[in-house]
């Protein structure tokens, strides 16, 4: 339900327009003014006091927007737009509505798979590096070996989660693994269905009950427990815990002369504020260079919680690889919903004109790669 | 708004209804939400069943039907008319199939029951999500393609074109009839197979709406139901439209090759027409890829023509044709070294054509004087020929041929350079050469002798006085040993010593004389000093044997005159005694090789020294050319003249050269090339052109399964020994060794050839058409048209029983197929109808084996349908012409068709042994006496259960029809599928078994299974009928179940168009430039390949979206 | 056929729809009034255009031009429904020619973008609304908007040399010429720029561009008593200055500035004068020593003068979060746009803040006032649960008050937002006798009433 304060937080858009400046979607889309924020806010409005029923252009208006908060950080009235969107969205899911997901809704059903206790693919071997069943530190890795299957390219799930258990035994810990955590829930709950968003986190919560730190390495994730679940133990994003290590003097990296920038995925940026932890791990071993639009500015890759995969957001990749391009020769991001899109766009250099020659890495390899061989 | 859906629940007779209780499913299905109604009746597919829905949806005004009976690949089409006929759109019904999906494959009763519910219910959760969709109307082109001309293509033609729409028929043989025109009498009826299928043939060749294409076949097949394009290739046949089909060009062809129609009992001419009522009724020319002996020889001699013509006692012909290439041909006969022969493919079998002695032969044959010089007309131009060896006089030859004014410079009296001082008279007599030169004098070339150019005549006097000038002048200069005493003692170069004695002047030899070298050269001293009565001569060379350069024959012919011959040797020195020569050191030579320079490294064996006793010494190690100063060209390595390869111009303008003058010392045969070269140059460099070179591959080699087949083809046959000179007369005497052949060798030899190439260029044939109809240069032809139907009509292999080796065919020569025997017992046949053994004996005993490769776990397990008739047919033949015992061992007697079994009780009064049983063997290992001679059945009758040998003069194989070897390629190219047992897959066994799961492509006749010809007609008749439907209605309605893309989810990553093998997706730019995908809906087949493989979901396929399936899915797991 | 399919006709499936979510979207601008359209279009050119409003005049249904929507007074707000045309899709730049002072643009064009193609040659389109990021050159020219440097460069009229206009009747007419003087009979161009998109549609714009003043200099003098602001700014006149922007922030804004960004820290005093003065380097020091000296004589308690850009921005930033500090006071009340726009004669402006704090006071409604008090201009801000009837009415109620305090002081209630449909009261009362004139001129252009109606006039 949409809460009363929400509603008034509705009333407080006096649908100045400067949305209409920012939104990166409606850049592109040029399209009708649900579109943008302020539409969707009005539209929520008008399914909130029931003067709208729910129809496909309704169920557009309000899922086609990857949540990137951009409009959010620059609204005058300070209306908390994603929070009003995701509240309205789990409205129409409360009423029969069914979630328009990218891809078929294949990576819904992969999280409802990871829900399941007898259905859990045994990816353990796949991890290379010294790593247990359970104990305090808990490497938390979502849904990421679950993606590798059903993408059609090379996302290397594998190469990430054996990053960063090399990471852990470097900084002498034995990380744990535990096979049976589900997702996260984060897509589950960004797109309004809260009773499976619960019970992914009842699920999780149990497991991760008594242990003391949990990292992941997907920004996602690493907001979603954050903001979302009640863990007594630290929540940490693998850039943060890095940044630790560092401090501590217990991790060396060999010198690389890559010219390299960094991709703030929203999740980790504007959602939960951590925008120096990966520069400052990157500026230790890698001549860094930032992109035009970068922190609070970083334009979105497009698809939160996979949601909006469409030609619109495709235009919106192409954009920040070539504006990444311009600054570095590698990317660097923290999210698995952008490496998988950005890595999906460089499988297409024959059909996307002027498509930039550049690497995409994701942060916990990279780190992983250039740490010094004893 | 609830919807109000009919469900109607068919008994099928008893089908559905034995085991599902109709009545409880259909009380169950109206308890469903969104059913209005729900009746069961006995044929839901009848019209009264059928009515039931129409009234169902006018007065209850039902928006959604579902139809549970059979499977709705027999009746869907039947329902979707009989809603449209209610007034509803056809998509708004689905089909649940509880027959075959469900009654037939339960027993028990109360499990298929609650089956059927689930069925149902699904089909109802399904019918709420379907759409209402539209019916393309796509125009149909009223053309049609039939591929094949065989008697289904035939018929299906006639009948399209009597309705005066065009067809296009294509055949790949020259003449359409197919396999029916091989068969002798046809049964039940006895009608003679030519006798009824001729009329059909003439009337398609007469028909004005067949455009009747034979030799040709089809290349590409884009397009779809309505509009395909087809590109179809036209074989060159090299016989134009104005063939009369008189047959006199077969009189004058002198090429005989296996004929295929005959089934290879017979040969064929090259130029040929299949059976004499073919259409188009007119000759054909079968020509394969050029002859390995063409290839080899560098001036590329029609060598199969004139062997052709000499093996059919054509010399004159055979002599034009020499001419046609050759300017020298008596001198080639005897001095070349025969490079054709090498890679000649009899070669595999036993020994090489003997090439060159057949065309000394054809030479000597000829009065070359009296051979007529050819029309020349002066062009006005003149060009200068310095030096008169083989590659002057053929340039001179061939540029006199073209108009020009040829003088011909030749510095010693005779002309004829080296073929004139340098190869003894034993293997060139002086008048060979002299008629060769004398006939290329009648041609206008004057040759002027005793003129060296730079003495009485400058290189600029005939710049300035001629247009062109070729230099040919040779290589006389004899390369030095560098050996000590070499320079002190007169060693005698040997080119020297053979003009010394060609121009008939004295030498002095001792006794015993040594020559140094191993080439032709060194060898014609040798023998020339055993002439002139030297007892011992020896030839010392650095190579091993077969090393030396030297010919074979003219080696063993050296060897057979006396001449000792010592391989890998080097001369290090010459012995001497106050100046006279007494023998040469030399030591044995392990290897050696020539370094660039022309220099030579040896590996000689340490304590080998050892004297060879000698008076004389002549050296024959190589020449080199002498060029003097003033012509001052840039020189090439060894002082030859250095020559651009393809035009051999040199560095002065207007200045050519050739023959050993640039190559060094070479074989006659590529001076002649060089000449001949240097012709064509010269003549497109002073006519402005640019010189086309013609380029011919290397031979080569055959694979071992070509050899193998070649060997079982052709009997191994001995090369005809060429008669020589007896080695003791050749001692002092100069007569010709090689005496040639006489007509009766030559045509023997001759008669060797395997005619590799088909037709041979030899042109006789063009000779006696009178109406000009044959034309050599004629090309393939690709012509594109569009029609709106396609039937495939392409016919049946025979089973090849040599696979069977028990059976013995391919050992025992009177074991033969059914189709071979169909040509002896055919009146036009190679035996004019006479049932002979291969010795031509009549037979006394048949035995005919039925189910050959037929009805057999290991080969076909179909039965071929139409051999137990025809072996009938046969035995009858057989009883009447012969008289003969006829034994048949048949499994089943199948005799099915009209008339059949009466044919069989006929048969069966006529005495014929019908041997029930599976015959095991064929043998001719006889155990008794009456055996002795025969070919043994041995066979079990399973009637009396006890085993047969049976003692037979012929055994008959009726052998299976199979598909097309190149069936694969075929069926990819119309896109259609195959059966498992290898035939096109027609649509619907029963229902549909003309057309194919291709729409607008339908399969006739054996392509698509075995079947008898009245079957065949039966569905050429039927393949035309479905043409002429969809032409008839004019247009054809598309399925509309087929792909839809949603523009905005679509990323134009175009991962749709890397799966369709239609090509019917394509990525285009959107109104705002973005990539998006766009579907042909005619082309699209609606497989679903490309929603499967579309990421994004956008792409889905209308009538089964995600939607329908799933709710499909959820109903049946709704518990 | 109807008004959908013939709308789809015209520009196609995807620019034409009357699906009741896309409708609900264009119910609404920043205003507090409403209405539901019938349907929404996105033409793409004049054509389009011409085509839409001939069909309307046929078929007798209302025509809505709109902008990017963010008008204060619901200019674009479709009141009797009819057909919304959402034009930010003509946004192309047709035409730059710096040398002869002029551009050509179509209505969709974001003055931003505007701006920034200008400053390419170092030019600028002299108008400068708050919403520069986001409104559109058509939305300025309806509504006739001005912002802080109006006080030098004039509105946007003064700015608009000729227009392309779409009739009601569907006709298509061009107005002015590209000349930086024109005087060819009646002003047309003059009629359409504020006539808040009654009279026609825009759908081509002629704009006089200026050169960028090469150097800008800021000064801020902080007062004690209100009274003092209105002598400060005669003063600064009677120098000969005229300053490209002169605003105010009374007590009560710098209360709520300083409680929503406590690092900006503006002193507490009674009132704060801030003024920009533009030009040559030479003629911008000279003003500069003139406004300090006329604040000093007038008693201000402080003056300060920045040059560099970081200063510049630390003065203006006060004023530039007045607009987000209001939302930020109280979670429950957002700020809409009641007694939001109105102007009193420069001397007055004392007698006018006295007023607004006497309404606020009464109405128990904390104000906040501040504005271009260079051209007598002032906006009131006031927080109200929109949700709560009573407190809503009580607003809207001390918003008239305010009004008529103007209207008392010889001033006007609508001197820069436009009038659109919330304001129509007081076009009545204030044009007086030039009202039914007003009336005739709109029944010439449109007779049938379907240009933007319920705008301007209420007419039955």
């Amino acid at each position: 339900m949409i809460s009363e304060q929400l509603l008034l937080d509705i009333t407080k858009c006096s649908r100045c327009g400067k949305c209409t400046a920012i939104c990166p979607m409606f850049e592109k889309t040029k399209g009708w003014d649900t579109g943008v924020a302020r539409g969707k806010l009005l539209v929520s409005w008008g399914l909130a006091r029931g003067e709208l029923e729910i129809n496909d252009k309704l169920i557009e208006a309000l899922y086609q927007c990857p949540t990137c908060m951009l409009c959010e950080q620059e609204c005058t009235a300070g209306a908390k737009v994603t929070e009003i969107i995701r509240e309205a969205r789990a409205l129409i899911v409360e009423r029969g509505a069914s979630v328009p997901f990218s891809h078929r809704g294949t990576f819904d059903t992969v999280a409802r798979i990871t829900l399941r206790d007898g259905l859990h693919r045994d990816w353990l071997d796949l991890i290379k590096g010294d790593f247990r069943e359970n104990g305090e530190t808990v490497y938390f890795p979502g849904s990421l070996p679950y993606l590798e299957p059903v993408l059609d390219f090379d996302l290397g799930a594998a190469r990430i989660i054996s990053a960063a258990v090399t990471i852990f035994n470097r900084a002498g810990i034995r990380p744990a693994i535990i096979t049976q955590l589900a997702d996260s829930g984060h897509d589950a709950f960004w797109s309004g269905q809260y009773q499976f968003f619960n019970a992914l986190k009842e699920k999780n919560s149990r497991l991760l009950a008594g242990t003391k730190m949990i990292v992941t390495t997907c920004a996602e994730d690493y907001s979603i427990l954050k903001s979302e679940y009640s863990l007594e133990a630290g929540v940490y994003h693998i850039s943060q815990f890095v940044r630790d290590l560092i401090r501590e003097g217990k991790l060396a990296f060999s010198e690389g002369a890559e010219r390299v920038t960094f991709h703030d995925p929203c999740r980790l940026g504007r959602h939960t504020g951590e925008y120096d932890a990966p520069r400052e791990v990157l500026k230790t071993f890698v001549d860094y260079r930032e992109m035009a639009r970068y922190g609070k500015d970083a334009v979105c890759c497009g698809v939160g919680a996979w949601m909006n995969c469409n030609k619109y957001s495709k235009q919106l990749r192409l954009d920040r690889v070539k504006e990444a391009a311009e600054a570095a020769d590698t990317l660097i991001t923290a999210c698995s919903k952008c490496l998988s899109h950005f890595s999906c766009l460089m499988t297409e250099p024959e059909k996307v004109e002027d498509l930039p020659e550049i690497k995409i890495v994701d942060f916990t390899e990279f780190v992983a790669r250039n740490l010094k061989d004893t | 708004m609830t919807l109000k859906t009919g469900v109607y629940i068919c008994h099928c007779g008893s089908n559905i209804a034995r085991t599902v209780d109709v009545k409880q499913v259909t009380e169950y299905n109206a308890t469903l939400d969104s059913v209005e109604v729900a009746r069961d009746y006995l044929y839901m597919c009848s019209d009264l069943g059928q009515e039931l829905i129409k009234n169902d949806i006018k007065e209850l005004g039902l928006d959604r039907v579902v139809v549970a009976s059979c499977s709705p690949r027999m009746h869907e089409l039947t329902f979707r008319k009989a809603c449209a006929e209610g007034g509803l759109n056809p998509y708004l019904y689905t089909h649940a199939n509880i027959r075959e999906h469900c009654s037939w494959v339960h027993r028990d009763g109360d499990l298929a029951t609650e089956k059927a519910k689930d069925l149902i219910r699904a089909s109802v959760r399904r019918v709420c999500h379907q759409e209402p969709l539209e019916v393309k109307e796509v125009p149909v082109n009223p053309d049609t393609l039939i591929v094949g001309g065989g008697i289904a293509g035939i018929t299906a033609a006639l009948k399209i074109a009597a309705s005066e729409n065009r067809v296009y028929l294509v055949e790949r043989e020259p003449s359409i009839g197919g396999r029916m025109s091989q068969l002798d009498m046809t049964f039940p009826t006895l009608d003679c197979s030519e006798c009824i299928l001729t009329p059909k043939m003439t009337d398609v060749g007469n028909n004005p709406y067949i455009d009747l294409m034979a030799s040709s076949e089809i290349e590409e097949v884009s397009g779809y139901v309505g509009n395909f394009k087809v590109k179809i290739r036209k074989k060159a046949r090299f016989v134009t439209e104005k063939c009369t089909a008189c047959g006199d060009c077969v009189k004058a062809c002198p090429v005989e090759v296996p004929s295929e129609f005959e089934e290879g009992l017979n040969k064929r001419k090259a130029i040929y027409i299949p059976f004499a009522q073919s259409i188009p009724n007119k000759y054909v020319i079968s020509r394969n890829e050029t002859p390995p002996c063409k290839l080899a020889c560098p001036i590329g001699m029609d060598i199969q023509g004139y062997l052709a013509l000499v093996s059919v006692g054509k010399f004159q012909e055979a002599y034009q044709l020499l001419r046609r290439t050759n300017p020298l041909p008596s001198v080639c006969g005897r001095v070349c070294y025969h490079p054709c022969e090498d890679s000649c493919k009899r070669a595999y079998i036993d020994e090489p054509l003997a090439i060159n002695s057949l065309k000394r032969f054809i030479a000597d044959e000829v009065n070359v004087e009296q051979i007529e010089v050819p029309q020349i007309t002066p062009n006005g131009h003149s060009v200068a020929v310095i030096g008169s060896g083989p590659a002057g006089l053929s340039a001179a030859h061939d540029l006199a041929l073209l108009g020009y004014g040829v003088t011909i410079f030749e510095a010693l009296s005779e002309a004829g350079g080296m073929l004139r001082v340098g190869i003894p008279e034993y293997r060139l007599p002086r008048d060979v050469l002299r008629k060769d030169i004398g006939y290329i004098q009648k041609l206008g070339v004057v040759i002027k002798t005793g003129t060296r150019i730079g003495e009485q005549v400058t290189l600029d006097d005939l710049e300035r006085d001629y247009e062109a000038v070729f230099i040919a002048t040779g290589a006389h200069e004899s390369l030095r040993l560098k050996i000590p005493g070499e320079e002190t003692l007169e060693i005698i170069p040997g080119v020297d010593f053979l003009r010394t004695v060609n121009m008939g002047r004295k030498v002095e030899i001792t006794d015993r004389v040594v020559v140094i070298g191993g080439g032709n050269t060194a060898i014609d001293c040798a023998r020339v000093a055993r002439r002139l009565g030297a007892a011992e001569v020896h030839v010392i060379c650095l190579e091993s044997r077969d090393g030396m350069p030297a010919g074979s024959d003219e080696i063993e012919q050296a060897e057979a005159e006396g001449v000792i011959i010592h391989c890998s040797h080097t001369v290090t020195r010459i012995v001497s005694d106050d100046g006279h020569i007494n023998g040469v050191e030399c030591l044995d030579v392990r290897s050696f090789e020539f370094d660039e320079e022309g220099g030579v490294n040896i590996d000689t064996i340490q304590g080998s020294e050892h004297i060879v006793p000698a008076g004389t010494v002549i050296l024959a190690i190589g020449q080199r050319p002498e060029i003097p100063g003033q012509f001052d060209l840039s020189l090439g390595r060894g002082n030859t003249i250095q020559v651009t390869p393809d035009t051999l111009s040199t560095s002065r303008d207007r200045v050519f050269a050739g023959g050993d003058v640039v190559t060094g010392p070479a074989k006659v045969i590529e001076a002649i090339a060089a000449g001949k070269r240097a012709a064509r140059s010269i003549d497109s460099y002073l006519k402005g052109e640019i010189l086309d070179i013609e380029e011919r591959p290397a031979p080569e080699r055959l694979s071992d399964q070509e050899i193998a087949e070649l060997q079982e083809l052709h009997p191994a046959q001995k090369r005809v020994e060429m008669p020589q000179l007896a080695p003791a007369q050749r001692i002092g005497d100069f007569t010709e060794v090689e005496r040639g052949y006489t007509i009766d060798q030559a045509q023997e030899e001759a008669a060797r050839c395997l005619a590799c190439g088909g037709c041979c260029d030899c042109l006789e044939c063009e000779k006696v058409c009178e109406p000009e109809a044959i034309d050599h240069n004629m090309k393939d032809e690709l012509i594109e048209v569009e029609v709106g139907s396609i039937i495939v009509a392409t016919g049946y292999d025979d089973f090849d029983p040599g696979v069977i080796s028990e059976y013995g065919y391919g050992k025992y020569d009177n074991v033969i197929t059914a189709l071979e025997f169909e040509r002896l017992s055919c009146a036009a046949g190679p035996t004019s109808g006479e049932i002979l053994l291969k010795d031509g004996r009549k037979p006394e005993s048949v035995a005919i084996i039925h189910c050959v490769g037929s009805r057999d776990q290991n080969y076909h397990e179909y039965c071929s349908r139409v051999c137990c008739m025809y072996a009938l047919k046969d035995a009858y033949l057989i009883r009447e012409h012969t008289g003969a015992e006829v034994y048949q061992m048949y499994i089943d007697m199948r005799c099915f068709g009209e008339g059949y079994e009466e044919f069989y009780k006929r048969l069966c009064e006529k005495g014929i042994h019908f041997i029930r049983g599976k015959v095991s063997s064929v043998t001719d290992h006889a155990l008794a006496e009456e055996e002795k001679g025969k070919l043994i059945v041995t066979c079990e009758d399973t009637l009396i259960g006890s085993m047969l040998r049976v003692p037979v003069d012929m055994v008959i194989l009726c052998i299976a029809l199979e598909p097309r070897s190149d069936a694969e390629q075929v069926a990819r190219l119309f896109n259609i599928s195959r059966r498992p047992d290898g035939f096109f897959q027609e649509r619907h066994l029963k229902l549909d078994p003309v057309a194919t799961p291709t729409s607008g492509i339908f399969v006739i006749g054996c392509c698509g299974g075995p079947r008898d010809i009245s079957d065949t007609v039966a569905q050429a008749l039927g393949g035309a009928g479905e043409a002429l439907a969809m032409i008839g209605k004019g247009s054809v309605t598309l399925e509309a179940a087929v792909a839809a893309v949603s523009a905005d989810t679509c990323i134009g990553c175009g991962r749709c168009t890397e799966v369709c093998e239609f090509h019917s997706p394509e990525v285009v730019k959107d109104e705002k430039g973005m990539p998006v995908c766009q579907v042909n809906e005619v082309i699209c087949q609606g497989c679903g390949a490309c929603a499967v493989a579309c990421p994004t979901g956008a792409m889905s396929i209308r009538h089964f979206t995600d939607e329908q399936i799933l709710s499909t899915v959820d109903a049946l797991v709704e518990v | 056929m109807d008004i959908i399919d013939e709308l789809i006709q015209i520009v196609g499936q995807e620019r034409a729809s009357d699906d009741k979510t896309v409708l609900y979207a264009y119910s609404r601008d920043s205003s507090l009034i409403t209405g539901m359209p019938d349907y929404v279009v996105r033409p793409v050119s004049t054509e389009e255009v011409a085509k839409i409003v001939s069909l309307a005049s046929q078929r007798k249904i209302p025509i809505v031009p709109r902008g990017m929507g963010s008008g204060m007074e619901a200019g674009c707000v479709p009141v009797h429904g009819g057909i919304v045309l959402d034009l930010h899709n003509m946004d192309k730049i047709l035409e730059v020619n710096t040398d002869c002072l002029y551009a050509v643009v179509e209505p969709g064009v974001i003055h931003a973008n505007l701006n920034a193609r200008l400053a390419e040659q170092d030019f600028f389109f002299a108008p400068d609304p708050a919403s520069t990021d986001f409104c559109t050159i058509g939305g300025m020219i309806g509504t006739n908007a001005s912002g802080m440097t109006c006080l030098k460069y004039g509105d946007t009229r003064k700015s608009v040399l000729g227009l392309e206009v779409v009739l009601p009747d569907g006709t298509i007419i061009n107005t002015g010429s590209r000349t930086v003087k024109s005087d060819c009979g009646y002003d047309l161009t003059a009629l359409f720029v504020g006539a808040d998109g009654t009279l026609g549609v825009v759908t081509k714009a002629i704009l006089k561009v200026i050169p960028r003043p090469r150097t800008r200099a800021t000064v801020a003098a902080y007062f004690d008593e209100l009274e003092k602001i209105g002598e400060v700014v005669v003063a600064i006149f009677a120098t000969g200055v005229i300053p490209a922007a002169c605003e105010l922030l009374d007590r009560s804004a710098i209360k709520v500035i300083n409680q929503y960004k406590p690092e900006i820290a503006l002193p507490d005093v009674d009132a704060i004068l801030i003024i920009n003065l533009e030009g040559s380097a030479a003629a911008v020091e000279e003003e500069v020593a003139g406004v300090v000296s006329s604040c000093k004589k007038v008693g201000a308690i402080e003056v300060k003068t920045a040059a560099t850009r970081e200063e510049v921005d630390a003065l203006w930033a006060g004023r530039r979060s007045v607009g987000s500090a209001i939302y930020r006071l109280d979670p429950k009340r957002a700020s809409p746009n009641i007694g939001g726009d109105y102007g009193v004669p420069i001397k007055r402006l004392p007698e006018m803040l006295r007023e607004v704090r006497r309404i606020a006071e009464e109405s128990g409604i904390p104000m906040v006032a501040f504005g271009h008090v260079g051209d007598g201009n002032l906006h009131t801000h006031m927080p109200v649960n929109v949700l709560d009837e009573e407190e809503l009415a009580r607003a809207e109620k001390a918003g008239d008050a305010i009004y008529e305090a103007a209207l008392k002081l010889g001033g006007t209630a609508t001197p820069e937002h436009g009038i659109g449909a919330s304001k129509i009261r007081w076009v009545k009362e204030e044009s007086k006798s030039a009202y039914p004139l007003m009336l005739a001129i709109k029944k010439v252009f449109d007779p049938h009433n379907i240009m933007n109606p319920g705008k301007i006039f209420e007419i039955s």
